[in-house]
């Protein structure tokens, strides 16, 4: 689960906004696939959804462990600046504490929170190859120390840094100190020092072994400053790092880079490309030396991990640095900014293809890419050669114009509609096919078809009057009240339909000998409802009782009252003018309707008639309470299989014995379900144990 | 005060004073008055009651003639409904006019025939056969009970569903099933019903009186 | 009424009312009651959230319970889970389907869903047709809103209010479909036959605590408070009169 960080409510995984306020939620534990957007375990290398890799070919973690260099401070406008001596004292604590060294506060904000150590693991590893085609760009010390330059391994070519350098290195210090007065203070810092380091050729320092790609290999060393190479062999330091004890660069100092693009009379002799082995620092390579170097004072920020575990590249031969400007301060380069110094061959060669640029930011470089403007002037028609259009290049075109064409409608999200699983259709069909057949059973073996004949399976309860059954002492009960019954003329027996069509299938059963023992006794029924079909359900049973009986006549019973309202509407049935009821029959398969027979029942009093319910099975624990003690109830008849002891009571001849035709039915229609349950229930605990046991 | 008018006052005229005036005449059942009146509320809530069915008949109408309007998924059903609201409403509906129009219309024999053709094999056998359907969604439920609950609360459940069902009908030789399913259901199925209907009943009376007192109002914005 | 229950009945609302008044006037400061968290009513907003993520809805089911009778209370706890959904429903752009099975909840349904688009700002895209009724007779109900649950856009299906047995074949129809199903009775036939087909049930009284459980508020928490103590001086006195008629033997 995720838990919202606005309202800490918890929301299922996956989910991309909280439930209940509807804030984002933050990928924290997950990866997030890029080609369809599914949140993937952190684990996964790909995604679960589309199989799209997750973790990128170069990202996955080096077997070995590099270890930790030390960090220089960045030597950059571009970074969030903290004083020297705090990042120094950050530094030595992180080391202490263990914590992310050179975490930066800029950098630790760029984190998502929450992020896992998986995660971070991750990144870490993706950092660290990603390092090794930045390794290249890596600077050495700012102080100029001697650095062994090592093999790097070969890495992606990098055609735009190498062109840049190429085009850095063609370009005169002059040329681009010359537009340096369009630029902002942070540039003008550059200029200072590119024009400083110009006047003092730095002499060629070896830079600390480290493995350098081939096309880094072939641009050659770079020019460097004043300051000595660090001691070979070692890895590389960071392109950027806290070098507490490095001799700054003077400001003002023109790296050699930048002299060797300088005007041409100015221009140094181009350095020869710097060799693949880079055991001896060859000459004229340096550390990456800044183009300006930053005054210890001024506030910097620490460099992040994945700047400071970049190796240092073996750089070409840096151009000799351009004369000094007088009145033009150079700035600190950072040490990764000077590493992107081009070849002074490749610089010349670009010198002469390129067009120089004489206005704006980039004043005096050669081969920049030309600026794309917002707004594109309307080009002055030169009809073009239409290209070969290739087929496939035609249907997508047509396809694209045709989704084009179409109106625009907001699609919705269809939900999946998803229909039931196999496993599921097995059991459904299974438990109707078994029915079914129950059912076409008891049709054919139901009496009177002598082809299947089978013996009844369960028969109705013997002398009910002695058991200690509750339902047959309920139903004596009712017995004994409609049998003690004093039916004067004029009375009449309330019988209450308070059931329909649906219901009808069991009731009608269970209704059928209380009827018939009251049509027996010579009672008048008044039949009453506040459902609208129990009128008609009454009717049609009514009529078919007295048709199969000749002693039993039409005049005996009578559809009184049909009142909507519930209990109000018998409560009012109850008031109503006319000679008080002898006795109350209900018949319902609801609780409700019994309840509020009873209840507007028992409000007369004392003047209340006796009551006596036919119910449902399923009715029968509701109709207890009001039948045990000095109930409210005098009796009850519940389910079929009451309906068939009293019809045993009344001695009923078997055609008029219903219920009891069909007790065979209903004791095999409960054995096969009981079957089935026994048969899903064991099924589906084997399969539970064999899955624990997996 | 505009509150006051606009919120209080109709709730204590609608809500509070039919609420008492109900209950006065359950409680003091001696006053004729306020019996008499209980009853003349009730008649008129019987009445409200009815023309909700007109509601239903128009909410019906509505949502099934858009979906056979707009050619919606499932319209041909939609259209089906619609003929048999209208073909089962017609032959009472007509007899209800004509009794009052022409009592003497010998059209009313067969209009009353046709309610009972339509009622008795078409409405009561379909009703019959969705009440039938109970069985086989009941069963399967019980047949896959234990596949989304795992407990022995579950296997206790259906071994009770088992000693019931069989001791209804016991087979011959089971007659004890009998005995047993008397004591579950007389017992334990009560003493639980009786639990159930009683907290059922605290509810309610706690929600009607919090209806009673306006702290719930459903009707309008808490 | 029966003359004899009458003083008992008169004093057993006195005091739940003077009980509930109480406690609702004290329970304004202080802390806020706590109820035990009732899966069928926690997980609907889940559902709702869901149901606009995938372009669903919500379908809630709201028995056959009217306004007038014993069933009306049933009905109006199932309104309290409406009128809370409703509100973050509409918000998310996903209103959920409201099926009725009595004339007289219609308008009450429609007008709750109504507030909730005013309160959103989104009063014109009230559609009545979300709210429907589908018919008077129980089971014919149950068919039909098993049969919107079916082949509807429907993503979860709420069944809360006034149900009997066969409610089961509308959860039947959503366990076809594998939908996510919360349900509430207060009806002991209707939870048996939800119990099988569904875990997160609120079963008999617990009905009555949707509003409480959806919306926190304290006047609902208050509430069940006065229920649950008035529920305790049942039971004691249920005990006591079982001793002592125990003891009388």
């Amino acid at each position: 689960m995720i838990h919202c960080p606005k309202c800490g409510a918890a929301n299922r995984r996956g989910s991309r906004f909280c439930n209940e306020c509807g804030e984002a939620l933050p990928m924290r534990t997950a990866l997030r696939c890029p080609m369809c957007g599914t949140m993937n375990p952190v684990g996964n290398v790909y995604c679960d959804r589309c199989h799209a890799r997750l973790i990128p070919m170069a990202a996955l973690p080096s077997a070995e462990p590099e270890a930790e260099p030390e960090q220089a401070p960045i030597k950059g406008p571009s970074l969030s600046t903290i004083p020297l001596e705090e990042q120094r004292e950050r530094a030595a604590e992180d080391k202490v504490t263990g914590t992310e060294p050179g975490g930066v506060d800029w950098l630790s904000d760029l984190s998502e929170p929450g992020v896992t150590a998986e995660t971070g693991a991750i990144e870490e590893a993706e950092a660290e190859e990603a390092a090794d085609w930045l390794a290249q760009l890596r600077a050495t010390e700012v102080t100029g120390e001697t650095e062994a330059v090592e093999e790097v391994e070969t890495g992606k070519t990098e055609d735009w840094l190498a062109a840049l350098r190429e085009d850095d290195a063609s370009k005169s210090v002059e040329a681009r100190v010359a537009g340096a007065d369009e630029t902002g203070d942070w540039l003008a810092e550059f200029r200072d020092a590119a024009l400083e380091e110009a006047e003092e050729p730095e002499p060629a320092v070896p830079v600390e072994a480290v493995d350098i790609p081939d096309w880094l290999r072939d641009m050659g060393p770079i020019g460097s400053d004043a300051e000595a190479a660090p001691p070979a062999p070692e890895p590389a330091p960071p392109v950027v790092e806290a070098a507490p004890e490095e001799p700054v660069a003077a400001p003002g100092e023109i790296p050699e880079w930048l002299q060797e693009v300088a005007p041409p009379e100015a221009a140094p002799p181009a350095p020869e490309p710097a060799p693949p082995v880079v055991e001896a620092v060859p000459e004229g390579v340096s550390s990456v030396r800044p183009l300006v170097e930053f005054p210890v004072e001024t506030e910097i920020s620490e460099a992040p991990d994945w700047l400071s575990e970049l190796e240092a590249e073996p750089l070409p031969t840096p151009a000799p640095a351009a004369p000094a400007l007088e009145g033009i301060a150079f700035a600190e380069i950072p040490d990764w900014m000077q590493a992107m110094r081009p070849r002074p061959a490749q610089a010349e060669a670009i010198v002469e293809e390129e067009p120089l640029e004489t206005g704006g930011l980039l004043r005096g470089l050669r081969g920049v890419i030309t600026p794309a403007f917002a707004i594109e002037a309307p080009l002055v028609g030169e009809s073009a050669v239409p290209p070969e259009v290739r087929e496939a290049g035609l249907s997508r075109a047509q396809l694209l114009q045709s989704l084009l064409a179409q109106p625009d409608e907001i699609s919705q999200p269809k939900p999946l509609m998803r229909g039931p699983r196999v496993s599921e259709r097995i059991q459904r069909w299974l438990v109707a096919i078994v029915l079914i057949a129950t059912a076409i059973l008891i049709v054919l073996t139901a009496p009177g078809i002598s082809m299947f004949y089978i013996p009844p399976l369960t028969q109705p309860a013997a002398a009910p009057e002695s058991s200690q059954r509750m339902d047959l002492q309920h139903l004596m009960g009712t017995y004994d009240t409609i049998q003690g019954l004093s039916l004067a003329p004029g009375e009449s027996v309330l019988a209450a339909f308070e059931y329909g069509p649906t219901e009808a299938d069991e009731l009608n059963l269970v209704a059928e000998p209380l009827l018939r023992h009251l049509l027996g006794r010579g009672a008048h029924i008044s039949i009453v409802s506040t459902r609208p079909e129990g009128m008609t359900v009454a009717a049609g049973l009514l009529e078919r009782i007295v048709e199969s009986d000749d002693q039993y006549t039409k005049d005996q019973y009578s559809l009184t009252n049909y009142r909507p309202g519930n209990a109000t509407g018998v409560s009012q049935l109850l008031v109503s003018p006319g000679t008080p009821p002898n006795l109350i029959l209900v018949l319902t398969a609801q609780p409700g309707p019994l309840r509020w027979w009873i209840e507007q029942t028992q409000a007369q009093g004392e003047d209340a008639p006796p009551m006596v319910a036919g119910v449902s099975a399923a009715l029968e624990p509701a109709a207890g309470p009001y039948l045990a003690g000095a109930g409210k109830l005098k009796g009850a008849v519940s389910g079929l299989g009451g309906a068939a002891v009293y019809e045993r009571k009344l001695a009923l001849s078997d055609s008029d014995a219903s219920a009891t035709r069909q007790l065979n039915a209903l004791a095999v229609g409960h054995t096969a379900i009981v079957a089935l349950i026994i048969v899903g229930a064991v099924l589906y605990a084997l399969s539970g144990l064999r899955r624990r046991e997996e | 005060m505009s509150s006051l008018i606009k919120r209080w006052i109709p709730t204590l005229l609608f809500t509070v004073l039919p609420g008492l005036v109900v209950l006065a005449g359950y409680l003091l059942p001696s006053n004729q008055t306020l019996v008499d009146f209980r009853h003349e509320l009730v008649e008129w809530a019987v009445i409200v009651a009815a023309f909700a069915f007109l509601l239903g008949v128009f909410n019906i109408l509505r949502v099934h003639g858009r979906q056979v309007f707009r050619r919606r998924q499932g319209w041909f059903y939609s259209l089906v409904l619609l003929f048999a609201m209208v073909a089962a409403a017609t032959p009472p509906t007509t007899q209800a006019i004509l009794e009052v129009v022409r009592p003497d219309s010998p059209v009313h024999k067969t209009l009353e025939d046709a309610t009972s053709t339509l009622f008795n094999y078409t409405i009561s056998p379909l009703g019959a056969s969705l009440a039938a359907l109970l069985v086989f969604t009941l069963t399967l439920a019980a047949f896959r009970l234990l596949r989304t609950r795992r407990s022995a609360g579950t296997v206790f459940f259906l071994l009770v569903v088992a000693l019931v069902l069989l001791g209804t009908t016991p087979l011959i030789g089971l007659e004890w099933l009998a005995d047993v399913r008397d004591w579950i259901v007389n017992v334990p199925g009560m003493a639980g019903m009786r639990g159930l209907l009683l907290g059922v009943a605290l509810g309610t009376i706690i929600t009607a009186l919090r209806v009673f007192l306006t702290i719930e109002r459903p009707y309008s914005e808490s | 009424m029966d003359a004899g229950v009458i003083p008992g009945t008169f004093l057993l609302l006195l005091s739940l009312l003077v009980l509930l008044v109480v406690l609702i006037l004290r329970g304004r400061k202080g802390p806020i009651p706590s109820v035990r968290p009732l899966p069928a009513f926690q997980d609907i907003r889940t559902e709702a959230g869901y149901a606009a993520e995938s372009g669903g809805a919500v379908h809630i089911a709201l028995g056959n319970g009217g306004l007038y009778g014993e069933d009306s209370v049933t009905s109006l706890a199932g309104l309290q889970v409406v009128e809370s959904l409703a509100d973050i429903a509409v918000s998310y752009g996903a209103p959920p389907i409201i099926t009725v099975g009595d004339p007289t909840l219609l308008p009450l349904a429609q007008d709750v869903l109504r507030r909730a688009y005013e309160r959103n700002g989104a009063a014109e895209s009230y559609d009545p047709g979300k709210v429907r009724f589908v018919a008077p007779s129980p089971v014919a109900y149950a068919a039909g809103a098993a049969n919107l649950v079916a082949t509807g856009k429907v993503t979860a299906n709420v069944t809360t209010g006034a149900f009997g047995h066969e409610v089961s074949l509308l959860a039947d129809a959503g366990a076809r479909r594998d939908l996510p199903q919360l349900a509430a009775a207060a009806d002991p036939a209707a939870i048996g036959a939800l119990y099988p087909t569904t875990d997160r049930l609120a079963v008999g009284e617990e009905l009555y605590a949707a509003g409480a459980q959806m919306t926190d508020e304290r006047r609902y928490l208050t509430s069940l408070v006065a229920q649950d103590i008035l529920r305790l001086i049942l039971i004691l006195l249920m005990l006591g009169s079982a001793v002592i008629g125990f003891m009388g033997r």
